[in-house]
């Protein structure tokens, strides 16, 4: 877990941290979207993909969401990971790892 | 050509050196010494039993049957990880708060702790299970039978069934070894863990090796592959867009609810920090895994075009001459087969013995579990026995079972299976609505469907007649098994998975809103949910030396330092260890909490060690146990003080007490000093005068003055000592007071009268104004008359005007008739104004005959029992002298 340092204005830092959490719950519907858009060939019979480009299509999404997924975490514990003040938005204090209340 | 004997032996080899990985990280795990374990590699490791033989090997086939689809099966955890902040993250922090061990126990403790679900689940795991053990076991004979038909024999049925019984009973040792001989409060097992890890880097660098062969050894690298791929079989991707999706959603399902699954992903987690990791590093192993799937089995196709796909990845190294990348293919295949039966073994058995056999086994018990090692032996013994139970009922499936084929497709039936938790776990986290009656009608209806649509037709003939599988149970073709409700041409898994998903969560929901929870639901309710609110995300490490400190540190805090350390020696030695450090045992725990319990209460105890031990939040009966407790303890506190306020007020009253007697005991002594001296001065006149009439004749003149003399001392003396006993009397209390209404005038007149015969009385003029001495006075009349002639005679002695008079004078004044008796005389000087009322205090140095200067002490004394006061007014001329008498009723009244 890396600490951010120290912030000079802290505001901003919570904003960002609490930013990161709601990217963190946005990726998989993300990764849900990326990984059906296959789909979109059945809709057409005629239009044959190719199991060589599509499957090089799958791993590519997989790569980008797995990368995204590491810079996201790794950013994330060192802020608000699992801080309950990242849930919500009601309060400005400075979230510290571990803290409660 | 590699020896089927040779394959044997490093098998056993192979085997031999998990069973010391284990060994050696259950004693590391003993000592605390578990650094390792902490690592967040190997969280992501263990969940690699998600990727069976059905992965190892099965994918391949897959991928040359189907195409891309197999990809489907490890997309949906890669959403489940990558999403873990919504889902995972509320998982684990409620295993630690609530202690869960299972996902049985999930549900069960989510709904009221109910029992029935708790079965439900754990049966509906069983039923999913077995046939995935019977994959398994199918699996390792299967490999193990291309290399005996490789060797040039071919193996018989005999020796495969064999193969697959001794691997069975294998597992089933390993796993009742490492999974059942220490009870762990949390359900934790470092050794199983650590060996699982071992498997999960033995499969994947086999399965790279392989492809990394295909890809650079028989291709040309990746662009050679790419044109492979386009020339092959599988190179135009045809899409079935409902599976696709339905498979996703379906793998994604199945992450979560396999209890295998649920018990590597959140019972063994130690640390939310883990899932972040685990939420890149697991689906970076998911695309590593599945990366060379479609270069082998293009490979395989051209290679070995009529081979069984299925093993593909073993075959193709054979056939290519790499035996020792064959080899390594196969321990792969093997690790894949074995890490998920000793993961699903221990889950299902944990399940098994802490919902259906302990529930039944107290029942039986009349007289309650009342010694916990009881309950540890009942559940130790019956989980080893669901162990073998659960290893014989895979085995015999698997010789049940029809080919390969039957039992390829039990993967995705299985799948479906366990999927129908997921609306009743879903929901019991994140919907307080949420009720056990939603929860069993949901579960019940879901399997019932999923059964009817998926399970039983997968048998084939033997259960279903052919008649219903083309026209419906008696011709009903609404109630088709794969085409319910006349719906026809969906693909059957999608069909199963749709109709039970839907009629599980219409029904979940439905009953969750039209029933009513019990308390303990609704509090078991907004735990779960809102656990964020009531739980920190402390990374901490529980069980091992960490912990140990933890609870020595409080431990010190409570009962001193010299005693706790005696007492964690003391168990160290217990346990064979040496230095200060026990294991957490359960025992351990027991013990300490008990000696807790004797300085700051049972439920205190046991809350604070549960907070160290588990993590856990404080349960609400603890809570009252503890609040009971304290209120107690003040109440006894606050009596404490009430007494010892008490004793300061009573130490304080005899200080006072004290003080006042020693101020008594010193007037006392100067009173009789005076006394004494009082009395000698006239003993002294009588004793000389009465030598000098002994001595000799005398004149009769001085004869008669002498004895005169005499006469009067004597006289002196006796009155000075009727004063003193009237003076006495009055102090004492012991006078007798003749109360009567008398008329103050008659009162004076008497008081006059008396005094005229004292000398000196005829020099004193005295006026009165008798009209307003009419007074009628509630008094005692002698005593009254005695305090006029006192301060009559006083006025006669000390008067020293040349015409002394004397006026008095009287007026009313509140109930109360204010006599006034002034002089024209010098007056009292200022200084003497508070002497003159005291005993033995006499203004003038001459004795003035029969006075002992007693006379204003008695007067106000008198005047005292009277309820009345004698006091002495400076006059501008003279002096003079107040004496307040309470008026009779009658005339106050007036």
């Amino acid at each position: 877990m890396e600490r951010e340092p120290r912030p000079s204005d802290p505001e901003r830092s919570v904003y960002w941290g609490r930013r990161r959490a709601d990217a963190v719950r946005l990726l998989p519907f993300l990764g849900i979207l990326l990984f059906l858009l296959p789909l979109l060939f059945s809709l057409n019979p005629g239009a044959l993909g190719s199991t060589a480009r599509v499957g090089l299509y799958l791993f590519a999404v997989w790569a980008l969401l797995i990368a995204c997924a590491a810079w996201l975490s790794r950013r994330l514990d060192g802020a608000a990971g699992g801080d309950p003040t990242a849930d919500s938005d009601a309060t400005d204090a400075v979230p510290k790892p571990g803290d409660q209340r | 050509m590699i020896s089927f004997n040779i394959l044997v032996l490093v098998c056993v080899a192979y085997v031999a050196f998990l069973f010391i990985v284990a060994f050696w990280a259950e004693q590391r795990a003993g000592q605390g010494q578990v650094r390792w374990l902490r690592s967040p590699v190997i969280y992501t490791l263990s969940l690699s039993i998600y990727c069976t033989a059905w992965t190892f090997y099965g994918a391949v086939g897959y991928a040359v049957r189907s195409g891309l689809e197999f990809v489907t099966i490890y997309l949906g955890p890669t959403l489940v990880m990558i999403g873990w902040f919504l889902i995972l993250r509320k998982l684990v922090r409620i295993r630690r708060s609530q202690r869960i061990t299972s996902i049985a126990d999930l549900i069960s403790s989510r709904y009221g702790k109910s029992n029935l679900l708790g079965i439900l689940v754990t049966l509906l795991a069983v039923v999913g299970t077995t046939p995935y053990i019977a994959l398994q076991l199918q699996s390792v004979t299967l490999s193990f039978s291309v290399f005996a038909s490789a060797d040039g024999s071919t193996p018989m049925v005999e020796d495969l069934n064999s193969t697959a019984l001794i691997v069975a009973v294998g597992l089933a040792l390993f796993t009742i070894l490492f999974g059942t001989r220490r009870l762990d409060v949390n359900e934790r097992h470092s050794g199983v863990v650590t060996a699982i890890a071992v498997e999960a880097v033995v499969k994947l660098v086999a399965l790279l090796a392989v492809g990394a062969f295909v890809v650079w050894g028989v291709s040309d690298g990746a662009v050679d592959m790419m044109a492979r791929i386009e020339d092959s079989k599988i190179a135009a991707w045809k899409p079935d867009g409902a599976r696709w999706a339905t498979l996703v959603f379906l793998a994604a399902a199945a992450f979560l609810c396999l209890p295998r699954m649920f018990q590597v992903l959140v019972v063994e987690n130690s640390d939310e920090c883990h899932v972040a990791f685990a939420s890149w590093a697991f689906p970076s192993y998911l695309f590593l895994i599945s990366l060379f799937v479609i270069p082998i089995a293009v490979t395989g196709l051209q290679v070995l075009p009529d081979g069984n796909p299925d093993l593909y990845v073993l075959t193709v190294p054979l056939a290519l001459g790499q035996e020792s990348l064959a080899m390594l293919s196969f321990l792969g295949g093997f690790s894949s087969a074995t890490s998920m039966v000793i993961v699903a073994a221990i889950a299902l058995s944990t399940m098994v013995s802490n919902h259906i056999v302990l529930p039944i086994w107290l029942n039986a018990q009349s007289g309650g579990a009342s010694v916990s090692g009881d309950v540890r032996n009942v559940i130790v013994i019956s989980r080893r026995i669901s162990i073998g139970a659960i290893l014989a009922l895979g085995y015999l499936y698997f010789l049940f079972s029809g080919g390969s084929e039957a039992l390829a497709a039990i993967g995705l039936i299985a799948f479906a299976g366990v999927a129908q938790v997921l609306p009743a776990l879903l929901g019991g986290i994140f919907w307080r609505g949420a009720t056990r009656v939603g929860a069993a009608l949901g579960l019940t209806i879901g399997f019932v469907i999923w059964a009817y649509t998926l399970f039983l037709p997968s048998f084939g003939d033997s259960v279903f007649s052919a008649r219903t599988l083309s026209e419906g149970p008696f011709g009903i073709l609404w109630l088709h098994p794969q085409a319910l409700f006349g719906i026809q041409g969906i693909d059957p898994v999608v069909h199963a998975v749709l109709w039970s998903m839907v009629l599980n969560t219409g029904a979940f929901i439905l009953g969750s809103l039209l029933s009513l929870p019990d308390a303990l639901e609704r509090l078991q309710g907004a735990q779960f949910v809102n656990v964020f609110q009531h739980s920190t995300n402390r990374a901490r490490w529980t069980g091992g030396a960490p912990e140990a400190e933890d609870l020595m540190i409080m431990a010190q805090r409570i009962l001193g330092p010299s005693e706790a350390q005696e007492i964690f020696r003391r168990a160290a030695l217990g346990q064979g260890k040496s230095g200060f450090y026990p294991d957490t045992t359960p025992d351990f725990l027991e013990m300490l909490e008990r000696e807790l319990a004797g300085s700051v209460g049972a439920a205190t105890a046991h809350a604070m060690i549960g907070q160290i031990v588990g993590g856990s939040a404080v349960s609400v009966q603890d809570l009252m146990a503890v609040a009971d407790e304290t209120a107690q303890i003040m109440e006894y506190s606050s009596r404490l003080e009430e007494q010892s306020q008490e004793l300061t007020r009573t130490a304080g009253q005899l200080r006072e007490a004290n003080e006042k007697l020693t101020a008594l005991s010193i007037q006392k002594d100067a009173f009789l000093s005076q006394v004494s001296h009082e009395l000698r001065t006239p003993m002294t006149s009588i004793r000389a005068f009465s030598e000098v009439l002994m001595a000799g004749p005398l004149a009769e003149e001085d004869q008669r003055k002498f004895s005169k003399i005499i006469h009067d001392e004597a006289i002196r003396l006796t009155r000075l000592l009727d004063d003193l006993l009237d003076l006495s009397v009055l102090e004492n209390g012991q006078v007798t007071l003749n109360w009567q209404e008398v008329d103050l005038h008659d009162v004076l007149d008497r008081a006059i009268s008396a005094t005229k015969s004292l000398e000196a009385a005829e020099r004193l003029t005295i006026h009165r104004d008798a009209p307003s001495e009419h007074v009628l006075l509630r008094t005692d009349s002698d005593r009254l008359a005695q305090v006029f002639i006192n301060l009559i005679a006083n006025a006669q002695k000390y008067c020293d005007a040349r015409a002394p008079e004397l006026r008095i004078s009287v007026r009313l004044d509140r109930g109360e008739a204010v006599v006034s008796f002034v002089d024209n005389g010098r007056g009292i000087p200022r200084e003497a104004e508070a002497l003159i009322f005291e005993k033995f205090s006499r203004l003038t140095d001459k004795a003035q005959a029969g006075s002992a200067g007693l006379g204003l002490a008695i007067c106000r004394e008198i005047m005292d029992k009277l309820t009345g006061s004698v006091a002495y007014i400076p006059a501008s001329k003279g002096a003079e002298f107040l004496v307040r008498i309470p008026m009779a009723q009658a005339q106050a009244a007036e």
